[in-house]
């Protein structure tokens, strides 16, 4: 009898402390932060969510604060993390992930969509023993987002000679195709780079052949030890449709500062390579027209960061640095400036700029003030701030030192609530 | 069932010492290993504020940048802390297997007694299980106990100028061994306690198998082993399943795996051992 009431004591004392842990651990709850919107439209809070850590002594924690509240990664349940909860609205493809599960299937990506069509292009590149090169094709894996079918088509390019790279820019649909923006590279043995061509492709979406193409003259042009490199603007959500293709082309000077020798005693050519010639290249795909601007060219050593984004119908670029931000406005028709405004810290009543993220019809800019994160939203097409908003710690918690609570909390990034 | 309860008892009964001096192991290991770092560290902040002149642990803090949390003073007494609760998985791992062995290696083969005993043979099985799970959660239990005393001593020790505090459930969840051990949340806990349960099964599902068909029944056990972890691990080589259906398709391979090997237990141990 004593040894039944050993074990019942045993097997009582295991349940109640492991029962009394996670009571206890459930209620533990980290401190909550709301964004408050303080200037603009209210709606504007309720529609972006940020995303960052907060410091908690010697950890850091996922949190993500919205006009409602907040949400730690830690707190979601052991099924919510499993089923993507927390990323579900952060990217496109994790959006694309939740809508369409079975077509994002062991393949999660995706390149256009609009309201019926979901498209995903991927190269293949065959080489021919034989003939001594490289045949490029396209495989379209393709959703009509009303039946839910599925369909696959192949598109093999036509032989651009002399280019061993290729890789996809940018899709959209035009009519009863689709028209497919690819960058073709030549990247030599010696290491140096050829002049890269853009081809814009047209493919019939019922049996993917090749109707069409048309080179998308970006107007740079190398001489001897210059080289051309390209990037899009970047978008919120690239698989939107969009009717412009929009690209920076950087030309840049190889200056070769002679040998030296590394670590593993290999001797290697050193030298660096600085930007001569910027230009913003803008291409309609309805008529094919180019148009392209030049920009200034700034030192490697300029003292802030630079990033060409696309939002709603113009193209902007953006210099900014801790305490302000240069937003110069292109429109996508013509490729002209429309204006440059000039957003200072302190004109939307922050002490610094930490981050800069484009929505899909605003620029945000992340602010720090002296004892919270903030956001700001510009609006390109009015050229105005529109949007103030403040993060604020919890009733309760402000009660107990809010400001030391906001202190801890770091915000970098801003994403669209769906 | 008075039968499982007798020989449950008796399975908790006949490892009581083992089971005491590992407990003590953790205690001793983990409150002395940490205070004896606690009053080291102390006595070296003793030392500097001597030596420089500074009135307060303020003035140390500000010299030093010192100001250090709970969980940094446990892991530079790592070993101390997480050395005791290896060797308490280590011989609970080894208990899995010699809770049947010691039957039948020990003296005038016991199995055989316990085999004989007029009640279901299946209990013997039950009985194990049961003290298996209940030797692993009291330890666990026993851990849980012990860390608001580390976090105590702490407090005493460290005064609040050089120690942040911070509460047992961060400090858990961010601790590289107790993370697995004990893990965030109540669902979570049951999955792997879960699959600790099932593990128990097939080791003892393949130490009948050894026990019944002796040389052969080695492999048989190594070829069952081998079958169930692939079972359990396979949905992590398909890059088509999203994590949530991959941990419901693991789940359920858990639950045919743990069905699977008890029966089998019960089929060996039924028709196969003979007394």
């Amino acid at each position: 009898m004593k040894r039944f009431a050993i074990a019942a004591v045993f097997a009582a004392f295991i349940v109640l402390v492991i029962g009394i842990y996670y009571v206890q651990a459930a209620g533990d709850r980290s401190p909550r932060f709301r964004l408050a919107a303080v200037e603009g439209d209210p709606q504007e809070a309720r529609s972006i969510e940020l995303l960052g850590w907060y410091r908690n002594a010697p950890y850091s924690e996922n949190v993500k604060v919205n006009a409602e509240g907040s949400q730690y990664y830690d707190e979601l349940s052991l099924f919510d993390r499993l089923h993507g909860v927390w990323s579900r609205e952060l990217t496109p493809i994790d959006r694309l992930i939740f809508q369409y599960p079975d077509f994002m299937r062991a393949n999660r990506a995706a390149d256009y969509q609009d309201d019926g069509l979901l498209v995903r292009v991927q190269t293949n590149a065959r080489f021919e023993v034989g003939k001594s090169r490289v045949t490029h094709s396209l495989k379209f894996d393709l959703l009509d987002k009303k039946t839910r079918r599925t369909r696959s088509l192949r598109a093999d390019l036509p032989e651009n000679a002399g280019y061993n790279g290729l890789g996809i820019l940018d899709v959209q649909r035009s009519g009863d195709g689709l028209k497919v923006a690819v960058e073709y590279d030549i990247l030599r043995n010696d290491g140096t780079r050829g002049t890269p061509e853009i081809r814009v492709y047209d493919i019939r979406l019922d049996d993917g052949s090749v109707t069409g193409s048309q080179v998308v003259h970006y107007g740079l042009q190398p001489a001897e030890g210059q080289e051309i490199y390209l990037s899009m603007a970047r978008l919120y959500d690239w698989t939107l449709p969009s009717d412009s293709l929009v690209l920076e082309a950087v030309m840049t000077e190889v200056r070769n500062d002679g040998e030296a020798e590394s670590a593993n005693h290999f001797r290697a050519s050193v030298g660096r390579s600085d930007a001569v010639e910027r230009r913003l290249v803008v291409y309609r795909y309805d008529t094919g027209d180019v148009r392209s601007a030049a920009l200034p060219v700034e030192p490697p050593d300029a003292p802030f960061s630079e990033r060409l984004y696309q939002i709603g119908g113009d193209a902007l670029i953006v210099k900014w640095s801790a305490k302000t931000a240069v937003v110069q406005v292109y429109g996508l028709s013509d490729a002209r400036m429309k204006y440059e405004k000039t957003l200072t810290a302190r004109d939307m009543q922050a002490d610094s700029i930490l981050n800069i993220n484009p929505l899909p019809d605003r620029l945000y800019l992340l602010l720090q003030t002296q004892d919270r994160p903030a956001v700001a939203a510009f609006d390109p097409a009015g050229g105005q701030i529109v949007f103030r908003g403040l993060v604020e710690a919890d009733e309760g918690a402000e009660g107990t030192d809010g400001n030391a609570l906001l202190r801890n909390l770091d915000l970098d990034s801003v994403y669209m609530r769906e | 069932m008075n039968g499982y309860l007798k020989l449950t008892l008796f399975e908790l009964n006949r490892f009581w010492k083992i089971y005491a001096a590992l407990i003590g192991v953790t205690l001793i290991s983990q409150a002395g290993g940490f205070v004896y770092h606690l009053r080291n560290y102390m006595n070296s902040v003793h030392r500097q504020m001597a030596v420089r002149g500074f009135r307060n642990y303020s003035e140390y803090r500000e010299a030093f940048r010192g100001g250090d949390s709970f969980h940094s003073f446990v892991s530079f007494a790592e070993p101390w802390f997480s050395g005791p609760v290896v060797l308490c998985a280590a011989a609970m791992m080894v208990y899995v297997l010699f809770i049947w062995y010691r039957d039948w290696l020990g003296k005038n083969t016991f199995i055989y007694r316990l085999l004989m005993l007029p009640t279901e043979r299946l209990n013997l099985f039950w009985a194990k299980l049961t003290a298996i799970m209940a030797f692993v959660l009291g330890l666990i239990a026993f851990q849980i106990v012990l860390l608001p005393v580390h976090l105590w001593l702490f407090r005493q020790i460290i005064p609040p100028e050089l120690g942040i505090s911070e509460n047992i459930f961060d400090f858990v969840r961010n601790h590289r061994l107790l993370q697995i051990l004990i893990p965030s949340t109540f669902p979570e806990f049951l999955v792997s306690y879960g699959i600790g349960l099932t593990s128990v099964t097939v080791a003892f599902a393949c130490v009948l198998i050894e026990r019944s068909f002796r040389l052969k029944g080695v492999f048989g056990a190594i070829l069952y082993a081998a079958a169930c972890g692939t079972a359990l691990l396979a949905p992590n080589f398909s890059d088509r399943l999203y994590p949530l259906e991959a941990f419901w398709l693991r789940l359920g391979i858990g639950v045919v795996l743990l069905a699977v090997s008890i029966a089998l237990s019960w089929l060996l141990l039924k028709r196969k051992i003979t007394v």
